[in-house]
């Protein structure tokens, strides 16, 4: 579903900085697989390259079949993306926002998606309030609404459990196990080892812009008792 | 195609969610239609209409020496006669000579007879004498064997009826409103659909949709374009409107000749269309280059100036549309207005000026797209705080001065032309010093730091006084040395020449100690500032002489002004404190006042000896060598840099 080549992003600048160096993994459908790393050690930029938000200096990657240098709009359409950046207008309320989001996807009944997606999601007590007005819990609802609004076969989330209370987090975590079940791929970029446990199929660590590892969470619990203690015996000093 | 609607879909519900600006801005569209509407009627009401007068086809008496009375023909309208001319030549009444509005009001101009008649006699004796002095010039030449065609000068007049007179001045005055009403919208309706979606956010989610970057682009240029055309067709209507019920007392100048009848009105709207297609496009340009709001602010000040200044060119009475003039933005659509009120516009000349349109209009949008595929929505530019650390400002002193120029040529030579001293100090306090303060408010630069104000050693307070005293005479010399390239205008002077008529304490407040102070703060104090986090001392103290020299307006004051600047930059780097700037300037203008209010005014403006320019250059020369002796600043206050 999702398969990453030798991605290779270098920043410009005095020092150039090669945050991404040659990054290689695969997703399969239906499999969840955890991104760790440290801040700056090149996660956002590998999963912002997969979203065609930037573009690689070298290395390619497909997803759901369409390449991310050739095709592109094919890529964004088959792909849900959440980020902790990608904001919502706080002009529209919560079901305009879906209904516009399907126009904008292309979704064939733009209406009748986003009232599905507003009752699965619990939206409806809200759903005609404006975005700006919702609570940081209220507002990720309506984003993980919003990125499923074309019902995308693959899944990237980046940090997207980041100010977040514990219920919406364990909600938040239902969802991701549901559409893994749905038979999604989905790439889940986080810090918190105990989400990886509960959700991750395969943990991809990446640090300083290099693949250190790519093993089972079963794997790691095995090897090193707990994912955290595989994350520091991998990068650490 | 469907994706486009479907990215337009999403602007206008964005938008229909926020009606308050285009409301606020429909708003302002209807209260231009009858601004446009005064504003032409003050530009067709200059005209004076001559009345024919009693005088007219009659020989008038004058009594003359033979030498002189055999100058005079049976065409000059003038009969020689015996002895003095006495009051009896004339019959006692008057004659009324010509119409002209004051106030909104017709009034007709009289004059007594006699006075009409010794007028007309002068004027008809004066045309003789050039019509002599002018044969005697054409013998000679012909002596010396030049040909006295070779100074005939050509000239083309256009023939205009009232009606098409009228036209001609309403169409000069209709661009400037409309161009900025228009331009306002769509900057507004652009940072709203590119700039803001970067500073809140959603531009990240709507780019990972799968329509395409440029799709959206489109969609938010169409937005732009259409509101901005929605505006322009309410204030055309406006127009139309208040015109058909009487709004306005107009003139009857103007309201005979029917300059806004429907089918002109409607024609406005095709203005409108053709206006949008080239401020929109630029809008956008400029929106999807700015990363954050405070950039699109910086960078918007600039295109405002760009946008305006070619629609001035419309209001010039010898400046006509030509092919070349044609593919000048805004001009070109200014002059067509024109034309086609008057009935002058041609086909070919209006397809032009939209092919020019669209063409332009699809560069600038095509630039817009290909910063827009390349638009890293994470990348806001560098807040206040980053922007400190980096220390670049210079972008934003040049952005500083655009809106000081704008100010003060707008604002503050208008308060002053209404009243003397209140528009000085107004000027001054309000726009010199004013924007300083809140243009580095709004940069977020160090106040303190930027302007240098430390307190200063009390030789460089010293060396204020001694510069300020010689800096005149430098000045002087300047202005002399330029004189063979920029001549030397008596009248520059006579700007300030009603402050000497003023109590010599407010002569000198508001002439000497509030430039001092208030222009030192802007142009060495926030300028020089911003400049120098970027370029070197040299640079900034040379491009802030320039800013100095222009904002002081008169070419031959620029030579002296920026001579003025280099000096007063020099201070202040040497000095590391605006305080003794702020003594020289003061001293400099204290000195020049004083000297016009008490010394003889034949010495003002006259020619300048060797002796006098030696001296001066002696004077100079001391100058620059006391700068040269000062320490380089050394401050003494605790700011620690």
């Amino acid at each position: 579903m999702i398969e990453v080549s030798q991605l290779v992003k270098v920043f410009p600048g005095p020092t150039p900085v090669r945050a991404v160096d040659g990054v290689s993994f695969e997703v399969h459908a239906g499999e969840v697989v955890g991104l760790l790393g440290v801040n700056g050690a090149g996660k956002t930029t590998t999963l912002r390259m997969l979203v065609t938000l930037l573009q690689p200096d070298s290395g390619t990657a497909r997803i759901n079949g369409h390449d991310i240098r050739s095709s592109p709009d094919q890529v964004r359409g088959s792909l849900g993306f959440l980020s902790v950046t990608t904001g919502l207008y706080e002009r529209l309320t919560a079901r305009e926002m879906l209904v516009s989001f399907g126009y904008l996807q292309g979704v064939d009944d733009p209406r009748g998606r986003a009232e599905a997606l507003i009752e699965r999601f619990d939206i409806t007590d809200f759903a005609d309030q404006r975005c700006g007005r919702l609570s940081t819990g209220m507002k990720q609802k309506v984003s993980i609404a919003r990125s499923l609004v074309h019902d995308p076969p693959v899944l990237i989330l980046d940090e997207p459990t980041v100010g977040l209370d514990v219920l919406v987090s364990q909600s938040f975590l239902q969802f991701v196990e549901s559409a893994r079940d749905d038979g999604r791929a989905i790439i889940y970029s986080t810090h918190m080892m105990s989400e990886v446990e509960r959700l991750c199929d395969r943990v991809c660590i990446i640090h300083e812009g290099k693949i250190q590892g790519d093993t089972t969470v079963e794997a790691m619990m095995t090897q090193h008792g707990s994912v955290e203690r595989a994350f520091l015996a991998a990068v650490g000093p | 195609m469907t994706e486009l609607l479907r990215a337009l879909r999403h602007e206008l519900v964005v938008q229909r969610n926020n009606p308050w600006g285009l409301v606020l801005f429909l708003a302002m569209a209807i209260a231009a239609g009858p601004v446009t509407l005064r504003a032409m009627d003050a530009w067709v009401s200059v005209a004076t209409d001559v009345v024919e007068t009693s005088t007219e086809g009659v020989d008038l008496p004058i009594s003359a020496d033979p030498e002189v009375a055999a100058w005079i023909r049976s065409g000059d309208g003038l009969k020689v006669v015996d002895g003095p001319v006495t009051r009896d030549d004339t019959p006692e009444g008057t004659e009324s000579f010509a119409h002209a509005s004051v106030d909104g009001q017709v009034v007709t101009l009289r004059r007594p007879l006699q006075v009409a008649r010794a007028t007309v006699v002068q004027d008809r004796f004066e045309d003789v004498v050039d019509r002599v002095s002018m044969e005697r010039r054409d013998r000679e030449l012909e002596r010396v064997g030049v040909e006295a065609s070779d100074f005939e000068i050509e000239v083309t007049a256009v023939e205009r009826d009232a009606a098409s007179r009228d036209a001609d001045r309403a169409g000069r005055a209709l661009p400037g409103v409309v161009v900025l009403l228009l331009l306002s919208v769509s900057m507004y309706l652009a940072f709203d659909v590119l700039t803001k979606e970067k500073e809140q956010g959603t531009a990240e989610t709507l780019l990972v949709t799968r329509v395409p970057r440029r799709t959206l682009l489109g969609a938010k240029f169409l937005l732009t374009w259409g509101g901005t055309v929605a505006v322009g067709w309410v204030w055309a209507a406006s127009l139309y409107l208040s015109q058909l019920l009487g709004l306005l007392e107009l003139e009857p100048l103007f309201g005979d000749s029917h300059v806004f009848s429907l089918g002109n009105s409607l024609g406005l709207g095709v203005l409108v269309l053709v206006l949008a297609a080239q401020v929109a496009p630029a809008a956008v340009l400029v929106a999807a280059w700015s990363p954050n709001y405070r950039a699109a602010s910086v960078a918007s000040l600039p295109l405002m100036l760009v946008v305006l200044a070619p629609s001035g060119v419309a209001t010039l009475p010898t400046v006509e549309l030509t092919p070349l003039l044609g593919a000048l933005p805004i001009a070109n659509v200014s002059l067509a207005t024109r034309m086609w009120l008057t009935g002058e516009l041609g086909l070919p000349m209006a397809a032009w000026v939209v092919g020019v349109t669209a063409l332009q209009g699809g560069l600038a949008l095509g630039v817009a797209a290909w910063m827009m595929e390349r638009m890293d929505p994470l990348d806001k530019g560098l807040d206040a705080e980053s922007r400190r650390a980096v220390g670049n400002f210079a972008p934003d002193a040049f952005a500083l001065f655009a809106v000081t120029v704008v100010a003060f040529w707008f604002l503050g030579i208008l308060s002053q032309a209404t009243a003397l001293v209140p528009g000085l100090i107004f000027t001054q306090i309000c726009i010199l010093a004013g924007m300083a303060g809140v243009g580095l408010w709004f940069v977020g630069a160090p106040m303190r730091r930027t302007m240098s104000l430390y307190l200063p050693s009390t030789r460089s307070v010293v060396l204020g006084v001694v510069v300020g005293l010689t800096m005149q005479g430098a000045g002087q010399l300047a202005v002399w040395l330029a004189s063979p390239v920029v001549p030397w205008r008596a009248e520059t002077t006579e700007g300030l020449a009603s402050l000497v008529d003023e109590p010599l304490w407010l002569m000198l407040f508001a002439g000497a100690l509030l430039p001092g102070v208030c222009e030192e703060l802007l142009v060495r104090g926030a300028l020089m500032g911003l400049l120098r986090t970027r370029v070197g001392a040299v640079l900034a103290v040379a491009i802030t002489s320039v800013m100095f020299g222009l904002l002081h307006i008169d070419l031959a004051r620029i030579v002296a002004t920026g001579a003025m600047g280099v000096v007063l930059g020099v201070l202040l780097i040497r000095s590391g404190s605006i305080v003794p700037c702020m003594v020289a300037h003061f001293v400099n203008n204290a000195v020049a006042l004083t000297g016009s209010k008490y010394v003889a005014e034949e010495a003002a403006g006259s020619d300048v000896t060797p002796l006098e320019v030696a001296v001066v250059l002696g004077i100079c020369a001391l100058c620059v060598g006391a700068l040269a002796a000062v320490r380089p600043a050394t401050v003494s206050s605790g700011s620690g840099d």
